[in-house]
């Protein structure tokens, strides 16, 4: 943030003569400052939800053993063992899925809604999420059968690739389809993602079909979106599939923002729109896969995030793309403790709250915006 | 410098542009005239490498379909016939997206920014968003933009172009009049214009040169006073002239004969 750089007198070159220059006395419109400001907030504010997120669950663990837990970096001696076990293989590797997860699809549903310039692109509507599920399903009934030797290679790895490939294949498709002449059309693009929606939805009922007894309780758990499954493992599988592809997101900002003029106008402005747009589907169908592969089908979150942080700080995605991450990461934290505590000591499918509270958001936007939207 | 060489440009196997070869020196006002349909936004969408084609359009010796975008951004701007904003931006944050291509002298200099608002009389609106202006006032947002992306009509000792698609389209006749001075100040400061325009009269008042075009094809091109006379308006556009020059201010008069 260069706010308070002192703009006299450096102006080199040949210069408009009829240009005079202004000293800037305000910054009116300018939102960035806010937008670092509650970004800030939202770092806070995230660290406390975590904490709040591994004291609170049907197992009785103290606040303050948490705090001394994660103060000591591990290592306290105050804390019985009881509660060390709840802490570091339930609730911990938990937590950080959910951040995970939480920052994974906040961010791909505003790098897609980017992509697509247009709010209601999200990968859990247009279908991005069930063809990565379709990818994830083959090797949850296939991978110990036709599959297993691809399985064994790619070892724990495995579902969130599959999930990768079938989200891929399915915004790519998605974005042929519903793209002409740099225009992506809203109405086209619903409509598509129903298609492939429920094409994908045909082969993954093919092979809940084919599934045994276990298979099958896996699989309705996982459609419906947990986090409960939550291991050290599944932590391990997606971090290194995340991460990189969350930092490679702030490197889109850019690009993003000249997007949102179209693709001529971000063509004009220096983008090469289409190694953009192929970085861009690649990194959305990978995050999503990830997401995918570890916690099943949460919807909304993608919607919700973004629309309400273009709200607050604007739709400049380099400061939108970091303050989704986060915001994300809060809200399915929220979410997944509600769905732990509510009817405690079972616990909801998370998918169910997020799906509760964004569909009727989702169609509060679709009232709002509809002129805005074209449709 | 614009140089344009045997541009044809073709639609599936339709033929929209016919052999098209002119140039633009650097530090001209060039417009670009003619009826609907006649190839004046294909040509421009040619020159800014929307469109693929075929011969050679080369700005300032660099081929346009061979140039990578950026350095392309780096050389000139465009300003489209219309835009639309996916998402509710300000107006200040429009006007800063023209900086995104990084490649001014001070890339996030808010002099800039602020001397663009001024200059297409929006510095009132900064805060307001780009989805709650009129047509026209969208219109000058989006040349603000432009502007700040080459701020600067020389840079690096090569003359900048602006290309402008249709610019005073949808403006009052002040606006027009705005807009058409800031292209002409900018090729007055060394910069080059190349403009895709309907109205006769500021055409003949602001350009240095006029491509006349029909059909796809280049019909006259020169110096407003010798391209845009009786002969040549009424074989181009089919309809009866009257052409004025009032000798006071070298300023040609053109209005349609209402049979």
């Amino acid at each position: 943030m260069s706010l308070s750089r002192s703009h006299e007198q450096r102006i080199p070159g040949p210069y408009f003569n009829g240009f005079k220059f202004e000293q800037p006395k305000t910054r009116a419109g300018d939102r960035s400052q806010y937008a670092f400001l509650l970004t800030i907030i939202m770092v806070f504010a995230l660290f406390t939800t975590c904490i709040f997120a591994l004291s609170s669950g049907a197992a009785d663990v103290h606040f303050d053993s948490t705090l001394a837990y994660i103060f000591s970096l591990g290592n306290s001696h105050e804390i019985d063992a009881y509660e060390r076990v709840v802490i570091e293989k339930i609730r911990f590797p938990r937590v950080i899925l959910g951040v995970l997860i939480g920052a994974s699809l906040a961010v791909s549903g505003a790098v897609m809604q980017g992509l697509f310039r247009n709010p209601l692109a999200d990968p859990g509507i247009v279908g991005v999420a069930s063809g990565a599920g379709l990818g994830a399903v083959t090797f949850i009934v296939l991978g110990t059968g036709y599959l297993a030797p691809v399985a064994l290679f790619l070892g724990i790895y495995h579902i969130p690739i599959a999930a990768f490939f079938g989200g891929l294949a399915t915004t790519f498709l998605l974005y042929r389809v519903s793209t002409r002449k740099g225009q992506t059309s809203v109405a086209t693009m619903l409509l598509a993602g129903i298609a492939l929606g429920a094409l994908t939805g045909a082969f993954t009922g093919l092979l809940v079909f084919k599934a045994d007894d276990q298979q099958l309780r896996d699989l309705t758990f996982w459609q419906l979106g947990s986090l409960a499954g939550a291991t050290w493992t599944k932590v391990y599988a997606i971090t290194p599939i995340i991460l990189p592809i969350l930092l490679l997101c702030t490197f889109l900002a850019k690009g993003l923002n000249a997007m949102t003029l179209g693709e001529a106008t971000a063509r004009h402005l220096g983008v090469n729109v289409q190694i953009f747009k192929r970085i861009t589907i690649i990194a959305v169908a990978a995050s999503t896969g990830a997401a995918v592969a570890a916690s099943g089908g949460i919807g909304f979150v993608g919607i919700v995030v973004p629309h309400l942080l273009r709200l607050w700080i604007g739709p400049d995605h380099k400061y939108l793309l970091p303050a989704c991450a986060l915001l994300g990461a809060i809200m399915l934290l929220l979410a997944d403790t509600v769905a732990r505590q509510i009817v405690a000591p079972a616990e909801l499918p998370i998918g169910i709250i997020t799906a509760a509270i964004g569909a009727p958001f989702f169609l509060w936007i679709l009232l709002r915006k509809r002129g805005l939207l074209d449709l | 410098m614009l140089s344009v060489s045997q541009l044809n440009v073709f639609f599936g196997k339709k033929q929209i542009l016919n052999d098209i070869n002119f140039k633009v020196s650097s530090g001209t006002f060039c417009s670009i005239v003619g009826p609907n349909g006649s190839g004046k936004t294909t040509t421009l969408r040619a020159l800014t490498g929307e469109t693929p084609y075929k011969g050679s359009v080369q700005i300032n010796t660099l081929e346009v379909s061979k140039t990578h975008p950026a350095d392309m951004a780096n050389m000139r701007g465009v300003l489209p016939q219309s835009s639309q904003l996916a998402f509710p931006f300000t107006v200040y944050e429009v006007i800063k997206l023209g900086q995104l291509s990084g490649v001014n002298l001070l890339p996030d200099d808010e002099n800039i920014i602020q001397s663009a608002l001024k200059k297409v009389g929006l510095n009132e609106f900064a805060h307001r968003y780009y989805q709650e202006l009129s047509g026209g006032e969208q219109q000058r947002v989006q040349l603000a933009r432009v502007l700040v992306q080459v701020w600067e009509p020389v840079y690096q000792n090569k003359s900048r172009i602006l290309f402008l698609d249709e610019p005073i389209s949808s403006l009052d006749i002040r606006h027009q009049i705005q807009i058409m001075k800031i292209a002409r100040q900018y090729s007055d400061n060394g910069g080059t214009v190349v403009a895709v325009l309907h109205d006769l009269n500021l055409t003949a008042a602001y350009s240095d040169q006029v491509v006349l075009l029909k059909n796809g094809n280049i019909y006259s091109q020169g110096q407003p006073k010798d391209v845009l006379n009786k002969t040549n308006l009424e074989n181009v556009y089919d309809c009866a002239m009257r052409v004025t020059d009032n000798g006071a201010n070298n300023q040609l008069q053109i209005t349609p004969i209402l049979a």
